[in-house]
């Protein structure tokens, strides 16, 4: 424990108009971890997301990446440190090819200018076959590379999920937010959702999803965090979790 | 799209360049090709609007400003001050662009109908400007005299010429779009159109982007108008009015907003009909004054809007 977690969050907290939405929340997502966050609907995960990737800023509290605090960023700048991030209603560019979706997940890690791409300087050309490649080998790894010439908006709900991560991927995030990955997906797609973020590990993702499904959450998860009414009111591994008598009062006790 | 071969685009292009270098041999009315010469100028400046408003999304009123600022550079510089008119030209772009990047920093730190809302009294500014500092600008009766362009010795000063001039700059200028639109910047100024807070989460600094494109826009707008001061050799303020802006605007969307393309369609045909209607109507009602284009363009727009939201361009891909 001596280097810093990859994500320390710290006395986190955001009110809109007097309702603090997340009140005093500190965790940390330590290198190569997969951390899920659940908690009753309100419990202020998906505001805990929009912190992390600056959408809006705290009203108190801090955000490191590796040690380094980054509240105050935008969200473009923090996407480039290297925090992906997906959507709990799938965003991606409808009409929009699903590789070029993907392709647009590389801004942060190409750099030709507005002159370079008029002019289409042979520099230009270079990255943008590099940009192409990079992402036809992400679209491989999700298995989406048959429907990479398909506009995004034609594609089925769960493969639409899918380009949103590959289109995360894109970016090379050391760290990777998922909100609600797995809904809307059927049991075959939830269990290859599962297999996906195992790979992505493997490959030294760290991961923090936010999720209502617990066999998948329960799962796969290294350590669980349990939000209720914007307060952390549990976090350890899943098996602590399922125990946790405050937890399953808040939030088990309705599930199924 | 295709990475071998001539892409469509380009193809597309060369037949378009051939068409246009043949109609100087075959049309001799110079009314006729008057009227061409203010379509490709039209078309420059739709050209602009097409990538501030279909790529990044934003909606600009005050393009005629753009484009007189461009015009009014180039004729006090040259008029006035004896620069050379290419030098004057680019002046004109420059100097348009710094006033752009002036306006945008604050706006697009903010979002909505702000650059809408902000580029409108702009172009009531810079229209009353032009009208009352008499002494820059000639005031209502404006500036005369405006040398035209020149290529090493050959001016360039009669409608025949002028048709090379710009249509060669208009296409050159389409060229650069098309592959701006094809390209890295290209995409994420569509996904800035498409849900600009996921482009934000996926690298794009959007704020930054909306500015650059902002500038250009207003930069090409400026060249021109500076062409068309060149051209006519004289100005005045009264065609860079806020109903400049609009004719813009309707012209974009006629032509298809998210199509460069569409820009040149629209600007052809509301170019042409406009003149048709002014050759026509006095014709039918006797009024000679009266201005019946300002209700076509309100209807072609309402039109255009309800039924063929991707415009003539749309209508040429069959969606």
């Amino acid at each position: 424990m001596a280097s810093p977690p990859l994500l320390e969050v710290r006395g986190l907290a955001k009110g809109f108009g007097g309702v603090m939405a997340v009140n005093d929340v500190d965790f940390a997502v330590r290198d190569g971890q997969i951390k899920a966050m659940i908690g009753p609907n309100g419990a202020g995960k998906t505001t805990i997301f929009n912190l992390i990737t600056g959408v809006f800023p705290p009203s108190r509290g801090s955000v490191a990446f590796r040690g380094r605090p980054i509240v105050g960023l935008g969200p473009h700048a923090i996407a480039a440190l290297g925090i992906g991030r997906t959507f709990q209603a799938v965003h991606l560019f409808g009409e929009m090819t699903v590789l070029e979706n993907v392709m647009l997940g590389r801004h942060a890690r190409s750099r030709s200018g507005l002159l370079a791409s008029a002019l289409r300087t042979a520099s230009m050309r270079r990255e943008e076959r590099e940009i192409r490649e990079a992402s036809l080998t992400i679209l491989d790894a999700v298995g989406l590379r048959d429907k990479a010439g398909q506009v995004a908006a034609s594609l089925p709900y769960g493969e639409q999920r899918l380009t949103e991560i590959a289109r995360a991927l894109a970016l090379e995030p050391a760290m990777l937010l998922l909100d609600e990955p797995a809904a809307g997906l059927n049991r075959e797609e939830k269990a290859r959702l599962g297999d996906l973020i195992r790979r992505l590990r493997g490959r030294g993702i760290t991961l923090l999803l936010v999720d209502h499904h617990m066999d998948l959450v329960m799962g796969i998860s290294d350590e669980v965090l349990v939000l209720n009414y914007g307060e952390k009111i549990a976090e350890g591994p899943p098996g602590e979790i399922q125990r946790h008598q405050g937890v399953i009062t808040a939030y088990l006790g309705d599930e199924d | 799209m295709a990475r071998f071969g001539v892409r469509p685009d380009t193809r597309a292009l060369l037949v378009l360049a051939a068409v246009l270098a043949a109609i100087p041999l075959v049309v001799r009315s110079g009314y006729l090709l008057g009227i061409l010469n203010f379509v490709g100028l039209n078309a420059i400046a739709a050209m602009g609007l097409t990538l501030l408003m279909g790529y990044a999304g934003q909606v600009s009123l005050g393009q005629a400003a753009f484009f007189g600022l461009g015009a009014y550079t180039s004729g006090i510089l040259t008029a006035t001050y004896a620069v050379n008119p290419w030098a004057a030209m680019a002046a004109a772009a420059l100097l348009t662009g710094i006033v752009a990047f002036a306006i945008g920093t604050p706006i697009f730190r903010l979002s909505g109908l702000l650059l809408a809302m902000s580029t409108l009294g702009f172009g009531i500014i810079v229209y009353y400007v032009q009208v009352n500092w008499a002494a820059l600008t000639g005031g209502p009766s404006g500036l005369t005299a405006i040398p035209p362009l020149s290529l090493g010795g050959f001016r360039i000063d009669n409608d025949r010429r002028f048709f090379y001039l710009v249509w060669g700059c208009a296409l050159l200028l389409l060229a650069l779009a098309l592959n701006l639109a094809d390209s890295r910047i290209g995409r994420a100024l569509r996904a800035i159109h498409g849900g600009e807070l996921a482009a934000r989460m996926a690298g794009v600094d959007a704020t930054r982007l909306k500015l650059q494109i902002f500038v250009v826009s207003a930069a090409i707008t400026a060249l021109a108008g500076s062409l068309y001061a060149h051209y006519l050799t004289f100005i005045n303020p009264s065609p860079f009015g806020f109903g400049y802006s609009i004719e813009l605007l309707v012209m974009v969307v006629l032509g298809g907003v998210t199509s460069l393309w569409g820009a040149f369609l629209g600007a052809g045909t509301l170019t042409i009909l406009t003149e048709a209607l002014r050759a026509i109507m006095p014709r039918l009602t006797g009024r000679t004054q009266a201005e019946y284009e300002i209700i076509l363009f309100g209807l072609l727009l309402i039109g255009f809007m309800m039924f063929l939201p991707k415009g003539l361009a749309g209508l040429a891909r069959g969606e």
